[in-house]
C-alpha cells in the first residue's frame, strides 16, 4: 500500500492546502476592503479554522455524514484497513482503536512536554541565568503546563474509550463516527501547540489571564485555538460516554452493579459537558479582544476579573475531569490484586458524584489573592475545606480494601498504591491553601506547584500507568514484563518524591512559582539541584517505561483472556478482545466485585455459561 | 402509520403553544418597556415560562423518560 | 463469514435522542455563560438606543419559525411529506429573515454602542453573534433534511433527521427567549 492512502497523510496534506487557501483568500478580502492584506492574528486564526475543516475531509471524518445526508446506507464499521496497523492512522470508528490512539497521542505529548519543563530545570537548577533568556523560560514552562493539561485530558479520554464499553457490556460506543471525530480533532491541536512556540510563545503560564494574554505573542493565539479543539473533543466525548452509560448496559447491570470505574465516568462526562464551555468562552473572549478589539477585559469599559471566574469556574472542576478516571482505576485494580471486594462500594460510587458537585462551588479559592469583592472570600474557605470530604471517602474505603487482604505486588498493584499515598500528600497540601491566611502566604510559591502535581501525579500519572499495566495484556494480548515493570515503579516513585517534596518546603522559604531567577542570598540553590535531579529520575524512569512498551509489545508472553483473575466483563472476553467485544449481550447476575467468595460471578457471557453456572 | 386525525389535533396544538408564546412575549414586552426600572426579576420569570412550552411541547423533552409519547 | 449486523438489542431512537439533548445542554450552557457575562459586566445597564420594537418583531419572527418547524416534524412523523416540505420551507425563510433583521441591529449598534468601545456593545455583539451563528447552522441542517437524499428515508418511516435538526433549531428559539429580555427590556 501506498503512504498517501494513509487518512492522516491525506489529512494533513489537505489541511495545509486548506490552511494556505484560507490565508490567500483573507488577504485578497481584507485588500479588497482597503486594509493591509497581513494580520498576522485574523489570518492565522481563520487558516486554523479552515484548514482543521480541510483535515477532516482529507482524512475522510465527513464520509459518513455526507453519504447520510445523500441518502446512501451509512454503516458505522467501514472493514477494517489492511495491513492492521494502518486502522491506527486511518478514521476508524471502533472504541478500541481510538483508545489506543488517544493513549498514545496522551504518551507523546507528555513526553514533549517533559522535555520541556526539563531545560526549564537546568536554568533553575541554579540562581542567576545561565542559558536561556527570561522570555524563553516562561514560554517554555507555559507550553509544559497546557501541553500536559491536553496531555490528560487526552490520557483519560485514551482510558475511558477502551475499558468503558467492555465493562458495560456494549459492542461499541453509542456513536462511533462522533467518537472518532473527538480523536481525529486532537492531533491538528497538538500540532497548533507546538507552533506556539516558534511563533513567539506566551509568558502568561497555563492559565492564560488577561491583561498579559491579550498583549501577548502571536503563539498565544495557537494557545488558545489548540486548548479549544481539545475543549470540544472533550465535550463531545462526554456526550458520548454518558450516552453509552445510560443507555447501552448489557441485561442486568443495574446502576449498583457498575464498576467503580463506570460511575467515574459518568461523573466526569457530566464535568465535561457542562463546565468546558465556560473556560471555552473564556479563551475565545481574549481571542476577540485580540482579534477584533472587543472590551471585556479592558480596565476602563470591561472587567479584568472575568476572565479568572470564568476560567476557574471550569478549572477547579477539570482538576476532577483530571483525576476521577485516574481514581477510578485505583478502585478497579486494588480489589483485584488484593483479592477482596471494594470496601463500601455505595459510598465510593456516590463519591464520585459528590466530588463533581462540590467541586463546582470552589473556583473562587484560585482568587483569594486577586482582589475579589471581600464577602466572597469566607464562603469559598469553607467549601474548599469541605470538598476533601469526599475524596477521604475513596481513601478510607481503598485502605479498608487493602485492610487483611491476600495482597499480589504485581506492577499494577504497586501504581496503585503510589497512586493512594501521592494523592493523600496533594489533598492534605491543598487544605492549607484553601485557609485564606495562609494562602495568601503559599499563593504562586513552590508550595502550589508541589500541591499539584502531587494531585496530578496521584490522580493522573500513576494511576495510568497502574491502567497500562493492568490492561496491556488485554490490549494487546501479551503480557508486560514485570522486572522492568517494578523497576519503572521504583524509579518514578522515588524521582516523583525527590521531585515534589522539597517543593514544599522551598516554597515556604520564599521560592515563587514561574520564575527564571532567585535571589542566591536565601539559600535556595541546594533544594533546587534536588528538584532538577529529582526531574531527570522521572524522567529516566518513563525511558525505562517505553523500553518495556515496545519489548513487551514484540516480546512478551501471550495473555491469557484473564491474567488477573479478574471479575468485570473485559476480562471475561478474548485478549484482544474480538471485533465486536461480545458475541450475544452478556448477562450481569452480581456485583462487580466479588472477589474472595469462591462463586461469586459478575455476568455471564453465553447461555449455556448460564446453564452451567445454576447446575453447578 | 398512524392516522390523520391525530395529525390534525397534533398540528392544532401548535397553534395554541404558539398562542400562548405569543401572550408570553407580548406581555414580557410591556413589562420590559412599561416598567422602567427593577423589571428584572419579572423577566426572568416570564422568560423561564416561555421556554417551557417550547421544550415541552415542541422538542418533547418528557420523551427522554417516557419514549413513546 | 458475514458479521450479522445488530446483534445487540439497541434503542437507536432513544440513543440518538439522548445524545442529542446532552448535546444541546452542554450549548446550552455556552448561552448561559454568555448571559451571566452581560450581568457581570454591565448589571442592568442598557443604552436607550437599543431599538426594541425591532427586538420584539424578530423574537416574533422566529416564535413562528418555531412553529412551523413543530408542523414540519409533526407532519415527517406522519408520513406527509409534502406538507413536511412546505413548512420546513417557511420555517427557513422565516429564519432568514430574522436574520435580515440582526443584520439591520448590527449597522445601529455599531453606530450606538461600537464594540469596541461600550461593554453593552461587547456584549450585545458577542451574545447575538453567537446566537446569529447558531442560526445560520441551524439553516444549514433545515436545507440539509430537504434535500432530495432525505425524502426516501422519509418514505420508509425513519424521520429521526427530522426530529435532530428540528430539536436544534428550537433550541435556537429557546435561546432566544432568553436573550431578548436580556438584551433589550432590563433596566
Ligand atoms: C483532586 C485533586 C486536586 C487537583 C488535581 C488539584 C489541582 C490544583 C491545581 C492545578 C492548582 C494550581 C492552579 C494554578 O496554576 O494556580 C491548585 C491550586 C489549589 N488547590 Fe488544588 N487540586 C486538588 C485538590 C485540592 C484539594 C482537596 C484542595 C483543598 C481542600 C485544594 C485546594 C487548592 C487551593 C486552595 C489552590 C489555590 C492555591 C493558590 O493558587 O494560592 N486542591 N490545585
Ligand atoms: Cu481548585
Amino acid at each position: 500500500m501506498s503512504i498517501v492512502s494513509l487518512g492522516i497523510v491525506r489529512g494533513l496534506m489537505s489541511g495545509a492546502l486548506g490552511a494556505g487557501l484560507a490565508t490567500g483568500l483573507t488577504m485578497l478580502a481584507r485588500s479588497a476592503l482597503g486594509a493591509p492584506a497581513w494580520d498576522a492574528g485574523q489570518v492565522t486564526t481563520i487558516a486554523v479554522f479552515v484548514g482543521v475543516f480541510f483535515y477532516l475531509g482529507g482524512l475522510g471524518a465527513f464520509n459518513y455524514w455526507l453519504r447520510w445526508i445523500a441518502g446512501r446506507p451509512d454503516p458505522e464499521h467501514a472493514s477494517p484497513p489492511r495491513p492492521h496497523w494502518a486502522r491506527y492512522f486511518s478514521f476508524d470508528t471502533n472504541h478500541k482503536t481510538i483508545g489506543v490512539q488517544y493513549m498514545v497521542t496522551s504518551l507523546l505529548v507528555i513526553i514533549i512536554a517533559g522535555i520541556l519543563q526539563l531545560i526549564d530545570r537546568l536554568e533553575t537548577a541554579q540562581p542567576g541565568m545561565q542559558f536561556l533568556s527570561t522570555n524563553t523560560y516562561n514560554t517554555l514552562m507555559s507550553v509544559h503546563g497546557i501541553s500536559m493539561l491536553a496531555a490528560v485530558l487526552i490520557g483519560i479520554a485514551g482510558m475511558m474509550n477502551y475499558v468503558l464499553p467492555l465493562m458495560v457490556g456494549a459492542k461499541d460506543m453509542a456513536f462511533p463516527r462522533l467518537n472518532a471525530l473527538s480523536y481525529w480533532i486532537v492531533p491538528p491541536a497538538v500540532i497548533l501547540l507546538l507552533v506556539s512556540l516558534p511563533t513567539g510563545g506566551f509568558d502568561t503560564g497555563w492559565t492564560g489571564y488577561p491583561p498579559l494574554s491579550v498583549k501577548a505573542p502571536l503563539g498565544m493565539q495557537f494557545m488558545i485555538l489548540a486548548f479549544y479543539i481539545v475543549g470540544w473533543s472533550s465535550i463531545l466525548g462526554g456526550v458520548n460516554f454518558l450516552t453509552t452509560i445510560f443507555k447501552m448496559r448489557a441485561p442486568g447491570m443495574s446502576l449498583f452493579r457498575m464498576p467503580i470505574f463506570v460511575w467515574a465516568v459518568v461523573a466526569t462526562s457530566v464535568l465535561q459537558i457542562i463546565f468546558t464551555q465556560f473556560v471555552g468562552i473564556a479563551f475565545l473572549m481574549v481571542l476577540l479582544q485580540r482579534l477584533l478589539g472587543l472590551t471585556y477585559f479592558d480596565p476602563n469599559t470591561g472587567k479584568v476579573l472575568l476572565f479568572q471566574h470564568l476560567f476557574w469556574f471550569y478549572s477547579h472542576p477539570a482538576v476532577y475531569i483530571f483525576v476521577l478516571p485516574g481514581l477510578g482505576v485505583i478502585s478497579e485494580v486494588l480489589p483485584v490484586f488484593s483479592r477482596k471486594p471494594l470496601f463500601g462500594y455505595k459510598a465510593v460510587a456516590i463519591s464520585s458524584l459528590g466530588i463533581a458537585g462540590g467541586g463546582a462551588l470552589v473556583w473562587g479559592h484560585h482568587m483569594f489573592a486577586a482582589g475579589v469583592e471581600s464577602w466572597l472570600v469566607v464562603p469559598f474557605m469553607f467549601t474548599t475545606s469541605l470538598v476533601a470530604v469526599p475524596t477521604g471517602v475513596k481513601i478510607f474505603s481503598w485502605l479498608a480494601t487493602m485492610w487483611m487482604g491476600k495482597i499480589w505486588l504485581q506492577t499494577p498493584m504497586l501504581f496503585a498504591i503510589s497512586a493512594i499515598a501521592v494523592f493523600l500528600i496533594g489533598g492534605i497540601t491543598g487544605v492549607p491553601q484553601g485557609i485564606v491566611p495562609v494562602d495568601l502566604y503559599l499563593t504562586d510559591t513552590y508550595w502550589i506547584v508541589g500541591h499539584f502535581h502531587a494531585t496530578l501525579f496521584g490522580g493522573f500519572v500513576f494511576p495510568a500507568m497502574a491502567a497500562i499495566y493492568f490492561w496491556f495484556p488485554k490490549v494487546t494480548g501479551r503480557l508486560m514484563g514485570e522486572r522492568l515493570g517494578k523497576l519503572h515503579w521504583g524509579l518514578m516513585t522515588a524521582g516523583f518524591l525527590t521531585t515534589y517534596m522539597p517543593m514544599f518546603w522551598l516554597g515556604l522559604n520564599g521560592m515563587r512559582r514561574r520564575v527564571a531567577d532567585y535571589d542566591p542570598a536565601m539559600g535556595l540553590g541546594p533544594g533546587n539541584v534536588v528538584v532538577t535531579v529529582g526531574g531527570f529520575l522521572i524522567a529516566l524512569s518513563m525511558l525505562l517505561f517505553f523500553i518495556n512498551l515496545t519489548v513487551s509489545l514484540r516480546r512478551g508472553a501471550p495473555a491469557p483472556a484473564n491474567p488477573w483473575g479478574a471479575h468485570t466483563l473485559e476480562w471475561q472476553v478474548s485478549s484482544p478482545p474480538p471485533e465486536e467485544n461480545f458475541a450475544a449481550p452478556p448477562k450481569v447476575v452480581g456485583p462487580p466485585y466479588g472477589y474472595g467468595a469462591p462463586t461469586a460471578v459478575h455476568a455471564v457471557l453465553s447461555p449455556e455459561d448460564d446453564a452451567g453456572r445454576k447446575q453447578g | 402509520m398512524a392516522r390523520k386525525g391525530d395529525l390534525q389535533r397534533k398540528l392544532r396544538l401548535g397553534y395554541v403553544v404558539f398562542g400562548v408564546l405569543m401572550v408570553i412575549e407580548i406581555v414580557e414586552y410591556v413589562v420590559g418597556t412599561g416598567l422602567r426600572s427593577g423589571n428584572w426579576p419579572y423577566l426572568g420569570i416570564l422568560a423561564i415560562v416561555g421556554a417551557w412550552p417550547i421544550l415541552r411541547y415542541f422538542m418533547h423533552i418528557q420523551q427522554l423518560r417516557k419514549p413513546k409519547e | 463469514m458475514a458479521i450479522p449486523q445488530d446483534r445487540h438489542v439497541e434503542d437507536r431512537p432513544a440513543i440518538n435522542r439522548l445524545g442529542l439533548w446532552l448535546f444541546i445542554l452542554s450549548d446550552g450552557f455556552l448561552f448561559v455563560v454568555l448571559l451571566t457575562t452581560r450581568f457581570y459586566m454591565q448589571g442592568v445597564q442598557r443604552p436607550a438606543e437599543v431599538n426594541q420594537p425591532l427586538g420584539l418583531a424578530i423574537s416574533i419572527v422566529l416564535l413562528l419559525s418555531s412553529l412551523f418547524a413543530y408542523r414540519g416534524e409533526t407532519a415527517a412523523a406522519y408520513g406527509d411529506v409534502k406538507r413536511f416540505r412546505r413548512n420546513i420551507l417557511v420555517t427557513i425563510g422565516l429564519g432568514a429573515l430574522f436574520l435580515a433583521g440582526v443584520v439591520i441591529e448590527w449597522a445601529e449598534g455599531f453606530h450606538f454602542f461600537p464594540p469596541q468601545s461600550t461593554a453593552y456593545g461587547t456584549v450585545f455583539f458577542t451574545l447575538t453573534g453567537f446566537h446569529a451563528f447558531h442560526v445560520v447552522t441551524g439553516l444549514l441542517a433545515l436545507v440539509i433534511i430537504l434535500l432530495p437524499g432525505q425524502q426516501k428515508r422519509l418514505q420508509s418511516g425513519n424521520h429521526w433527521g427530522v426530529e435532530a435538526m428540528v430539536k436544534y433549531w428550537h433550541f435556537v428559539d429557546v435561546a432566544w427567549v432568553f436573550i431578548f429580555p436580556t438584551l433589550y427590556l432590563v433596566s
